[in-house]
């Protein structure tokens, strides 16, 4: 084989990786410090998208603060989701069961709103006019400038949420709220405003995977709900509580969607309607050797912190 | 005796009153406003709406109580869709139905409105798999068999010997690919069929794919994208940016050469790829009458664009349905479907003149042959030729 044949699934697998990660630590966020599967974070992802779309065709406004927008748009939806309905639903001892089905509604009713939007705007397909070059060639692939955006925003969006939950009051009261809700409270951490934070982050990090997709791509009001499948796997291959494993999850899926089908194609001939499926069968074979997903992968050198070696006991 | 009295004059308000009501036919209208075909979706709905104004007031002057209600569903461009689409408008009473759009989401309703007697009239749906005589589907528009041979002509004139059919794996796509394949081999080329799944967000790894099978060409390849336009302006999107795809030749399939495919639709940079990649092809078109003239100008005036060509086929799919409801005895699907193919027979629309063959759909086929190109400052699909399927002959304007 051709080694520069490598570098097209390379390139789409980073592109494709970062966005999904982007959109998948917002879901694991909510989950781990809120225990709501939020299956409407999809219509956060959209909402983004749209946003983007309406300041930067209608609005003329330079991407950068477009982009912002869009983060604050998502955030005050994500909020305001949690406000109006599951902080409401927790606080009547709901089971989890159906506060994921209200937020499939909620889910519904946004897209509904979005769909309504885009009819009246003429945008049921539409891209944001920001157009993408190419910077350098690498094998047959052209690397792009926004590829050089979208890179380092996820990675940079990643350490940043890791020094948000580890390093400042409020994001070790968010993780205090996800060990152990009674608990947290009792020792007087502010349960309220630490819940309230997690659906601020994780809505702007959905509206800025949304943004950054509507640039990439055109969007339509179904594209988070068509995404969803694929940011729920990479976050329950995070173990739905793991940032890091996520962040492994999302990249998962990025180059399991690139590689699988270019392997399958080239050894198997396996048609190219099949891509989806390859996807997701890689991703089944992954939890069936690890079960608990990717969360707390270690090299062979790193010792397991839950391990007690004969010697301790 | 007085009670009998009240109760006989009510009787009586109650039989004029019926008597004189307005009597509400309901239609379905089943549009895409989701999915592949959801840029068209407002124009087949806009030209439907116009063409039912249009006939309340021949109604009413007419001095005809009669008056049709739309029932519009969305397909979602999908057989599950159209399916469901159809089932939603025939439970709310409606016997005849225009749409759907896409081959996909007519083969979706058409089992269910044979099994109950439920007319589909559809200004647009080409698939050769759905050319059934005796269905209770009915086609304004000629088979892709016929865009198929046109195409495989074109390609051979054009001396190309490989071609890679890039196209929607649904039966649109196949509908089309297959006969292209075929004529093209028939005339000593080479096809390679690759499908993709039209039911996904971003293409960018189907367009890999592409550029991989593309630098197996050789120096007389080409490319024939078969897409709708979400799918096939986010192909062409991606395609603008891989180092192998901007030298191939490529073709495309009729809605690749719609307005929609062009600004201010599409992006620029992208209608400036099919530019440079000097993209052709085939869209059904209709001849320049009177009454087309007089439907674009009122839909320009009314919605400050120019309506889609799919969206002058939509209007004579409404006038078409409503001419067979208001001559029919009753309102049947059974026996709307006795009565459409005399209707169309004799009717001449803004689509050109509605003849149907043996298999309920139009007889006459007269293809435009587009290339993208600048035009008045602006990349467009310009016509540089024709194609008869009478004749089978390409006139080039040039």
């Amino acid at each position: 084989m051709d080694i520069a044949e490598l570098a097209p699934p390379l390139v789409n697998s980073l592109m494709l990786g970062s966005l999904v990660t982007l959109m998948a630590v917002g879901l694991t966020l909510t989950y781990a410090v809120t225990r709501v599967l939020n299956i409407a974070h999809a219509e956060l992802v959209t909402l983004g998208g749209y946003t983007l779309v309406l300041a930067v065709n209608q609005w003329q406004w330079h991407v950068i603060p477009a982009v912002l927008l869009a983060m604050a748009v998502s955030a005050v939806a994500a909020l305001v989701m949690d406000e109006l309905v599951f902080r409401r639903m927790i606080e009547r001892k709901a089971a989890f069961l159906y506060i994921l089905v209200a937020s499939i509604g909620v889910g519904i009713i946004l897209r509904h709103l979005i769909f309504i939007f885009a009819d009246i705007m003429g945008w049921l397909n539409v891209k944001a006019r920001v157009t993408i070059n190419p910077v350098f060639r690498l094998g047959y692939a052209n690397v792009t400038d926004l590829l050089l955006w979208v890179l380092p925003i996820a990675i940079i969006s990643a350490i940043l949420l890791y020094i948000f939950l580890n390093r400042t009051r409020i994001g070790t009261a968010m993780r205090a709220v996800a060990d152990n809700l009674a608990l947290a409270a009792a020792s007087g951490v502010r349960v309220v405003l630490a819940r309230r934070a997690a659906w601020l982050v994780s809505g702007a990090l959905a509206g800025l995977a949304g943004a950054l997709w509507a640039v990439y791509s055109p969007i339509n009001p179904e594209m988070g709900w068509v995404t969803l499948l694929r940011v729920v796997a990479a976050s329950i291959l995070g173990g739905l509580t793991s940032i890091g494993g996520t962040i492994a999850g999302g990249y998962l899926v990025g180059f399991g969607e690139n590689f699988g089908i270019f392997f399958a194609r080239d050894w198997f001939r396996v048609p190219l309607e099949y891509r989806s499926i390859i996807t997701f069968l890689i991703i089944i074979v992954v939890l069936l050797v690890r079960p608990q997903g990717l969360t707390n992968l270690r090299f062979p050198w790193q010792r397991d912190p839950n391990r007690v070696t004969r010697e301790e006991a | 005796m007085k009670r009998f009295k009240s109760l006989f004059a009510v009787l009586v308000a109650l039989l004029v009153t019926a008597a004189f009501a307005q009597q509400t036919v309901p239609i379905g209208v089943l549009i895409p406003l989701t999915g592949g075909g959801s840029a068209e979706g407002p124009y087949l709905r806009n030209a439907a709406e116009m063409a039912f104004e249009e006939i309340h007031e021949m109604l009413d002057a007419a001095g005809q109580d009669l008056r049709f209600e739309l029932l519009v569903e969305d397909t979602r461009t999908t057989p599950e869709g159209g399916l469901e689409a159809i089932e939603a408008v025939a439970s709310a009473g409606a016997e005849v139905v225009i749409g759907p759009w896409s081959s996909g989401a007519s083969s979706g309703a058409r089992a269910y409105a044979n099994s109950n007697e439920v007319l589909i009239v559809s200004p647009s749906s080409t698939s050769p798999a759905l050319a059934i005589p005796d269905d209770f589907l009915y086609r304004l528009v000629t088979p892709d068999t016929l865009q198929g041979a046109a195409v495989a002509q074109l390609l051979d004139e054009e001396g190309i010997e490989e071609v890679i059919i890039f196209h929607r794996g649904d039966s649109y796509g196949e509908g089309l690919a297959v006969p292209l394949r075929d004529g093209f081999e028939e005339r000593g080329g080479t096809a390679t069929m690759l499908a993709f799944d039209p039911d996904i967000s971003d293409y960018a790894t189907e367009v890999s794919t592409l550029a991989q099978e593309a630098r197996r060409l050789g120096e007389n390849g080409a490319i024939m994208l078969i897409a709708f336009q979400p799918d096939g302006l986010n192909i062409l999107g991606h395609a603008r940016l891989d180092p192998t795809l901007g030298d191939v030749r490529w073709f495309g399939s009729k809605d690749a050469l719609s307005p929609t495919f062009f600004p201010p639709e599409a992006p620029e940079e992208v209608s400036q790829f099919m530019a440079d990649v000097n993209l052709t092809g085939f869209l059904p078109t209709s001849p320049n009458n009177p009454i087309r003239q007089e439907f674009e100008a009122a839909y320009q005036e009314r919605y400050g664009n120019s309506p889609s060509p799919w969206a002058l086929y939509m209007y004579d799919a409404a006038w078409i349905t409503a001419l067979s409801v208001i001559s029919a005895s009753e309102y049947d699907g059974a026996v709307l479907k006795e009565i459409v193919p005399t209707i169309a027979k004799r009717y001449i629309g803004a689509s050109g003149h509605k003849l149907l063959n043996e298999d309920g759909d139009s007889a006459v086929g007269l293809y435009e042959l587009l290339n993208a190109r600048e035009e008045g400052g602006t990349i467009a699909p310009v016509p540089i030729g024709s194609w008869d399927s009478g004749t089978g002959i390409i006139t080039r304007f040039e």
